[in-house]
């Protein structure tokens, strides 16, 4: 009886960690990924955007990090522009974009192009 | 096996690492930076979750912190990039083939090298480059340690000495990487180049050239990266602008759990237990008739390689004893002919003893028992 009890006990006190270790991945998860949050999928649905054309992914993922830090939800899409040379990574803001284009020039990344929409 | 060979790659390697590689197969497939889907994002992120570690580690900006194949690779994007529209270059007289050989065939390019002496004092080796230097040097390119003693340059006093005159200062730092603490701005290097499977305790297959953003880096690669795919021309920023071809992704994301090891442990808890080693073999094989030690004596800093032989044995012969009983080591010529040039073994070459965090005392006493009986019983034939 008494190792069913401790068997049992432990069984739960692992189902809860991982639970909660879930938990704070979807969590971290949708501010860097907020595409994988449904409920921010809707609003933003709802919301004006605009698409910052940058270098590459590794600027994308860059600026999204030092933005997500400042509280700003992003997302990286693939793009082709032809004015700038073909395929680039886009990085959707959903506010502030000149203010956020100025951050970014001020750690190195470059806003390539904007669009609305 | 007992594996003391760790200058060559380390090995084993943590779990860690051998986890990250194989997480890395299974669920990071995608090709990083080039599609759009969610398995290539997925990647895309890995690698630069590593590229990060890297940044992190040596002080740099995550995008001028490019992945190679090995630390050759980097020295030659390195090397070449900056000569390619000719000039003077100094190294070394302690230099491995992965800096002196792209040195010698940029001769074909119209450049010209000058080889400058390493002594044991600093300010004179120092004063040994100065002397070299050209209004037509672009760069100085040095090992920060050597392969073969083990000692440690004095590049920090270089890199002042390039700032000093303008020259761009590439730094070979496959033997001190993960070794010693190395800050890329605040030591002065504009170019470090580093395998990712020594130090780092990463994967073979990869390694890093990383910049300060000092000297623009000419191409000797050009390929796809995923970027500007419209234009023939490779794009001008980094890291795409080096890193043309598919990476190895895998390797890369390992690399990162690399150095998430030796951060976990501690560099210099790494350099310290190392160099206990060494001081323990050196104590013990001092004692042996027959075994030389070289530059034991000598005062520069180190990191932990001891260069040896027994008198009158060949090295490829004794290391090949030694790997009869059960010791990986090296002997040979570790490809730096001039480092034996400047030893003094060029016809002998030397066996060399380089531990890991891997390695313990209890192994290196097996070695220095087992060294003891093949100089009193000779190699069986």
């Amino acid at each position: 009886m008494g190792s069913l009890f401790y068997r049992d006990s432990a069984a739960i006190i692992i189902i809860w960690a991982a639970f909660s270790i879930k938990c704070n991945m979807q969590f971290y998860r949708r501010i860097i990924d907020p595409l994988c949050d449904k409920k921010f999928i809707e609003e933003v649905d709802k919301m004006n955007s605009w698409l910052i054309i940058l270098n590459s992914s590794t600027h994308a993922i860059k600026a999204q990090r030092f933005l997500a830090r400042r509280g700003y939800k992003t997302s990286i899409e693939r793009v082709q522009r032809g004015n700038l040379g073909g395929c680039k990574s886009g990085l959707r803001v959903y506010e502030d974009t000149a203010n956020i284009c100025r951050m970014l020039s001020d750690i190195g990344i470059i806003c390539r192009e904007i669009i609305e929409g | 096996m007992i594996y003391m060979d760790n200058a060559a790659t380390t090995y084993p390697k943590p779990a860690m690492v051998l986890n990250a590689a194989a997480k890395a197969m299974r669920k990071y497939g995608g090709n990083p930076g080039r599609s759009g889907h969610k398995i290539s994002e997925a990647t895309s992120i890995e690698v630069f979750n590593a590229r990060e570690k890297v940044a992190t580690l040596f002080g740099a900006q995550v995008e001028n912190c490019v992945f190679t194949l090995n630390c050759t690779h980097a020295l030659n994007l390195a090397i070449k990039g900056i000569m390619k529209n000719g000039g003077h270059i100094i190294t070394s007289n302690l230099e491995h083939n992965s800096v002196i050989r792209p040195i010698h065939a940029l001769e074909k390019m119209g450049c010209r090298y000058s080889i400058a002496e390493v002594c044991d004092n600093e300010q004179e080796t120092i004063e040994n480059f100065r002397k070299l230097i050209t209004p037509t040097t672009k760069a100085i390119a040095i090992m920060i340690a050597s392969n073969v003693t083990g000692q440690i340059l004095p590049y920090k006093g270089i890199a002042r000495l390039c700032k000093e005159h303008g020259i761009c200062f590439i730094a070979d730092g496959a033997q001190a990487c993960g070794v010693i603490p190395i800050n890329i701005a605040s030591d002065g290097i504009n170019i470090l180049c580093s395998a990712g499977h020594k130090g780092l305790y990463g994967p073979m297959g990869t390694g890093i050239l990383i910049s300060d953003g000092e000297f623009g880096i000419d191409t000797i690669i050009e390929g796809g990266t995923g970027s500007n795919s419209f234009d023939v021309l490779q794009p001008d920023f980094m890291p795409d602008r080096l890193e043309a071809g598919t990476p190895n992704t895998s390797g890369i994301i390992a690399l990162g759990a690399g150095i998430d090891f030796i951060k976990r442990k501690g560099i210099s808890n790494i350099y310290a237990h190392d160099m206990i080693l060494c001081e323990e073999f050196c104590k013990r094989i001092s004692r042996i008739g027959g075994v030389i030690i070289y530059e034991r004596e000598c005062a520069y800093k180190r990191v932990p390689i001891v260069p040896f032989n027994i008198v009158g044995m060949n090295s490829a012969e004794l290391a090949q004893s030694l790997n009869k009983r059960g010791f990986a080591l090296r002997g040979g010529m570790h490809c730096s002919y001039l480092a034996h040039k400047k030893l003094g073994t060029s016809e002998q070459g030397v066996v060399r003893f380089s531990p890991s965090i891997m390695n313990t005392v209890d192994e290196v006493d097996l070695l220095a028992r087992t060294i003891r009986k093949i100089a009193v019983n000779g190699i069986e034939k």
